[in-house]
């Protein structure tokens, strides 16, 4: 009986889990989606998308630490190997966007956004290379990856 | 055509370094707040971006205005503060494979804002890749 409880309870946590993971992964989708909307205002008529992707940054690093002051107090808590990780994961995510730019400067929309589109392709490769011990990938996920990549250019496409 | 292939190999490094930049903090966030880990990379990302712009666009920063900080901080708070926090509490709680593709649908949500907010027409293209994109958000949340 006990053991029934123990795994129904354990079921309960993971599905509560499962779902504020995906409804984060889409409120953060539609957050980007405002965003976009922005930014084609922005580099439209204000600036460039690197000199606004700067301030962007600032901006939302600013805000967050007002925010979450109280969990900033805790960054000594964080060691150095998570702290290099936290860097790589900007600087790779700043690499990503600069390329971005410099691609559009140099191919057409049509040619750049099904490549940079498929990003998620490229982080489930990783993760199943480097996170074979903390993440478990299915058929199903990279099935439907391919749909949402797939959906994601004709969409993209329809608009250029 | 030098200059397309030059864009494609850019594009490429692009859907890398986006890839990576989520593997990289998922296992970042193995050990850390994602709230944390948000304002850290944040921190470093605006540093390493300020770097970028002010040694290639410096002309840039002068043409600026203060009305145009309004527009800055808007695109930060959704963009950067929502977007990544929200992002990487997804990662943090159904991992990359999952969370990733099902960031990457920002496109659709962007296109149905501006068919709303800018007044774009729908397309039967449109259309179509609302549906594919919805089986395959179907098919990631029924992946155990």
């Amino acid at each position: 009986m006990n053991k029934f409880n123990i795994n129904t309870g354990k079921k309960i946590k993971n599905s509560k889990k499962e779902l504020i993971g995906y409804t984060s992964s889409l409120s953060a989708a539609i957050s980007y989606g405002i965003s976009a909307i922005l930014a084609k205002i922005i580099v439209g008529q204000i600036t460039t998308p690197l000199i606004a992707s700067s301030f962007a940054l600032f901006f939302g690093f600013f805000t967050l630490s007002i925010i979450f002051y109280k969990q900033l107090m805790n960054i000594k808590s964080i060691d150095k190997k998570t702290f290099l990780f936290l860097f790589l994961a900007g600087l790779a995510s700043c690499i990503g966007v600069g390329a971005q730019y410099y691609a559009m400067n140099n191919a057409p929309v049509i040619l750049v956004a099904p490549i940079t589109g498929a990003n998620a392709l490229f982080a489930i490769l990783f993760g199943s290379i480097f996170l074979k011990k903390i993440e478990k990938i299915t058929p199903l996920t990279v099935i439907g990856a391919f749909m949402i990549i797939i959906g994601i250019i004709i969409i993209i496409l329809s608009r250029t | 055509m030098g200059n397309i292939i030059t864009g494609i190999l850019f594009a490429v490094i692009a859907a890398i370094g986006w890839g990576a930049s989520a593997v990289l903090s998922r296992i970042a966030l193995e050990k850390t707040d994602p709230r944390l880990a948000t304002i850290v990379s944040l921190f470093f990302s605006s540093i390493i971006m300020f770097s970028i712009s002010l040694s290639t666009q410096f002309n840039e920063f002068e043409k600026l205005i203060v009305s145009d900080f309004l527009w800055f901080f808007s695109a930060g708070l959704t963009s950067f503060a929502a977007g990544r926090l929200l992002n990487y509490v997804g990662i943090k709680n159904i991992g990359v494979s999952k969370a990733s593709p099902l960031f990457g649908t920002s496109p659709l949500f962007a296109a149905l804002l501006a068919i709303i907010i800018l007044n774009e027409n729908p397309t039967i293209m449109l259309g179509m890749g609302i549906v594919i994109v919805t089986f395959g958000i179907i098919l990631i949340t029924k992946s155990k």
